[in-house]
């Protein structure tokens, strides 16, 4: 009886799935560059260029527009810890990140979110947040992607602040040797 | 740094060096092989692209720690973004940041192995031997009362309310040392896990191993059909690339053990031009992807506080169809960062989840996954993922997330959140009936896989796996295999037990083989 296993193996001797590896991944590149071609913004040499640090702070401020109990995102030093964040990734994850950011920055010059035309950054609130709801919502995979891609890069920069913790009600204690909330050994 | 453990960055490091054997990757299975062959008295050498760590350097900052202990930061992910996959990295490897859960592999799982792919251990006494030997070594224990945190006794209590299969899992944490700080994904501050760095490295140490930190293994070198070594470069641990000043190395040895991780050694092994007849290599990848569902509670959970996880849910998991998959059911803690990742949307909305923090409990529905990926080596050094679902997959994940809705309620959970696109937000168990396959696509829900496994799989027919049933390549001697690459199929369930017990058998078969070349050499 042929097995799921069976199956595997027809497809991987044909080779499809590794050209499909390489469609997605030129993809995202390709993108990334249209999308600085469009915002007429070369890729940076290395590190960040200040229009990628805008992006990154936008995208805080939507993503972190909480209500007054949390910190601001500015407050908490949360575009500087992000982009500390992405810059440990190895090279080719990184420059993935800064072709999402031009993507991202670009797509409002096509999607045009509630009627606008114009870089993320410089959408209004509400259509800045229309249009990263669209992202978020997507009936597209590769939209959703990116916009969780953006998210979770994010959220490291702003959550992993500490000031961050205390208004959530997170509490590490003194989680190193001797913690007191050892509350007894194993009898076993 | 201990003695025999140099940073391969360091301005002294010889630039090639003869050894008896040498091991890549020092993590459940590495460590492993590293001690039984300093034990046998061998001059063996560990390579290990990340660092050594030291409890005191712990911190409970995620952007700290991630960068540290895990292979790209964390944000290793298959090649569409839709799976996040974490590894570890460092001495210990991803035992470094495993929350310790132990368990034996199903007595099923090895019957299928054993028919399908020829593996005749897998039923035989000795292998349930070594498991014990396995769980000796490393302090394996029932998880006690007074160690089960209250996401677990919500989770344990919604079983017994629900009647479903499940219940305490064995743990290797060290029951005094363990000081139940809740830290373990994020490495240990208190030196509590009984685990790769902790209990077999200082061992193999001892014995006279020698370990090289910072140092990524690039090449396997072979001569007619024989190991002969491997070549590699120094790196930044942290990003786990070669700086302006990082420099190569060539190790020539009789014996090469692959221990890089299913994904680390799958990339090694098809950079390196190994004869492949069947294009089998880096093909096979499993990896129990799971989706979180969250319970808010009018009480405080904390679930971050204490042990992360000790109860586990079966109810899904049927393994006497080796073919039928499933899925797996545990807790889903983590600390702020993390869990605003699987908290669904973004703004005010996602604000207030996170306000609730202190009253989430979480379960992972991880699939015991029959979909296939594979992983290809990168020009850079590095690797890529390939993986999606197919409808059988998402039909088990939509299950499982109903499961795991249902078991938050029983425990008394007031909402349910299921991570879908959008966010499906249930008031009652029935409000979940209506997730199935069709609500379910890459990234709806995004993914997080924890055990990849199975890319060099064991088996008798070497057209139909890639090393043989002992772990040495089917087409290299003296190229062996000792990790989570070795299982032929996903089972449902957490791999560390099995991997450090893969190590230990395979490393007795290297010593085995090692002194019959030997003595016919002679
Ligand atoms: C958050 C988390 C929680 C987990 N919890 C549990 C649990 O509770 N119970 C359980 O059983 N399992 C758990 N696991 C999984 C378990 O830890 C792993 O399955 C197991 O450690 C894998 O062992 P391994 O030997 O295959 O690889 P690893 O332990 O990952 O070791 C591989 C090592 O190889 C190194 N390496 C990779 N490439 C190279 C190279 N080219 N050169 C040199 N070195 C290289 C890596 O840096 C790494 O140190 C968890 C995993 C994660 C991520
Ligand atoms: S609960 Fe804390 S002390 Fe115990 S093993 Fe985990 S990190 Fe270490």
């Amino acid at each position: 009886m042929a097995t799921p296993f069976d199956k595997w193996i027809r497809i991987a001797r044909s080779g499809a799935d590794a050209m499909a590896q390489k469609a997605q991944s030129v993809g995202l590149a390709t993108a990334g560059s249209m999308a600085r071609r469009l915002l007429g913004q070369p890729r940076p040499d290395s590190g960040w260029a200040d229009w990628e640090h805008g992006v990154t702070h936008r995208l805080l401020e939507v993503l972190c527009d909480y209500d007054d109990a949390l910190p601001d995102p500015e407050a908490v030093h949360a575009v500087e810890a992000t982009r500390n964040f992405v810059d440990t990734l190895p090279p080719r994850r990184r420059s993935q990140l800064h072709d999402l950011l031009a993507v991202i920055e670009a797509g409002p010059l096509v999607l045009a979110p509630d009627g606008q035309r114009l870089a993320f950054t410089s959408l209004p609130d509400s259509a800045a947040h229309t249009y990263i709801r669209g992202w978020s919502e997507s009936s597209i995979p590769q939209r959703r992607a990116v916009f969780h891609a953006l998210k979770s890069v994010c959220m490291m920069g702003y959550w992993s602040q500490e000031q961050t913790w205390s208004p959530i009600g997170f509490d590490p204690g003194d989680h190193h040797l001797d913690d007191p909330r050892n509350i007894g050994d194993d009898d076993e | 740094m201990s003695n025999g453990v140099l940073s391969a960055r360091d301005p002294d490091r010889p630039e090639s060096i003869d050894v008896d054997a040498v091991v890549v990757g020092l993590g459940a299975g590495g460590s492993m092989v590293l001690r039984e062959l300093a034990r046998a008295g061998l001059d063996v050498l560990g390579l290990e692209m990340g660092s050594w760590y030291r409890p005191e350097e712990a911190s409970p900052n995620e952007a700290e720690m991630l960068p540290r202990l895990f292979q790209e930061s964390g944000a290793r992910a298959t090649e569409d973004f839709s799976v996040s996959i974490l590894q570890g990295k460092g001495v210990g490897g991803s035992t470094l940041h495993n929350t310790n859960l132990c368990k034996r592999l199903p007595n099923a799982v090895l019957d299928h192995w054993a028919d399908r792919f020829g593996l005749d251990w897998a039923t035989g006494e000795s292998l349930q031997r070594d498991f014990e030997t396995v769980e000796d070594l490393l302090n394996v224990h029932r998880v006690p009362d007074h160690r089960v945190n209250r996401n677990n006794s919500i989770i344990e209590s919604g079983l017994d309310e629900l009647g479903w299969d499940g219940g305490r899992l064995k743990h290797n944490r060290h029951p005094e040392a363990c000081k139940q700080s809740g830290f373990c994904e994020l490495g240990c501050p208190n030196d509590g896990k009984q685990n790769a760095a902790k209990v077999l490295i200082p061992q193999a140490l001892e014995a006279g191993a020698t370990i090289w930190t910072e140092a990524r293994a690039d090449q396997i070198t072979t001569r007619d059909g024989r190991a002969t070594g491997v070549c590699g470069t120094s790196v930044d641990p942290i990003d786990g690339s070669p700086g302006s000043k990082d420099r190569d190395f060539t190790i020539r040895a009789d014996v090469v053990c692959a221990a890089a991780s299913a994904t680390g050694s799958a990339a090694l092994i098809r950079r390196s031009d190994v004869p492949d007849p069947h294009r089998l290599a880096g093909t096979n990848l499993h990896m129990h992807p799971g989706a979180t569902v969250v319970g808010l509670y009018d009480r405080d959970v904390e679930s971050w506080s204490g042990n992360p996880q000790s109860v586990e849910c079966t109810e899904f998991l049927d393994h006497s169809d080796p073919t039928s998959g499933g899925v797996w059911l545990v807790a889903g803690a983590a600390h702020p960062a993390g869990a605003s990742t699987f908290l669904p949307g973004f703004g005010r909305s996602h604000g207030r989840m996170m306000q609730s923090y202190p009253k989430i409990a979480s379960i992972i529905a991880m699939l015991h996954d029959q979909s296939a990926g594979r992983v290809h080596p990168a020009d850079d050094g590095g690797l890529h993922i390939d993986y999606s679902l197919h409808e059988p997959d998402y039909r088990e994940l939509a299950r499982g997330l109903r499961g795991a809705g249902r078991i938050l309620f029983a425990g008394g959970a007031r909402e349910v959140i299921v991570p879908t696109t959008p966010a499906l937000r249930a008031s009652s168990p029935g409000d979940l009936d209506g997730i199935d396959a069709s609500d379910l696509a890459p990234l709806s829900p995004a993914l997080a896989a924890v055990h990849p496994m199975s890319t060099l799989w064991m088996g008798s027919d070497p057209e139909e796996s890639v090393v043989d049933p002992r772990g040495q390549h089917h087409q290299v001697d003296g190229l062996w295999v000792a990790d989570g690459s070795l299982f032929p199929t996903s089972f449902g369930g957490p791999p560390q037990i099995p991997i450090y017990t893969m190590g230990l058998r395979v490393g007795r078969a290297i010593l085995q083989e090692y002194s019959s070349t030997m003595s016919a050499n002679r």
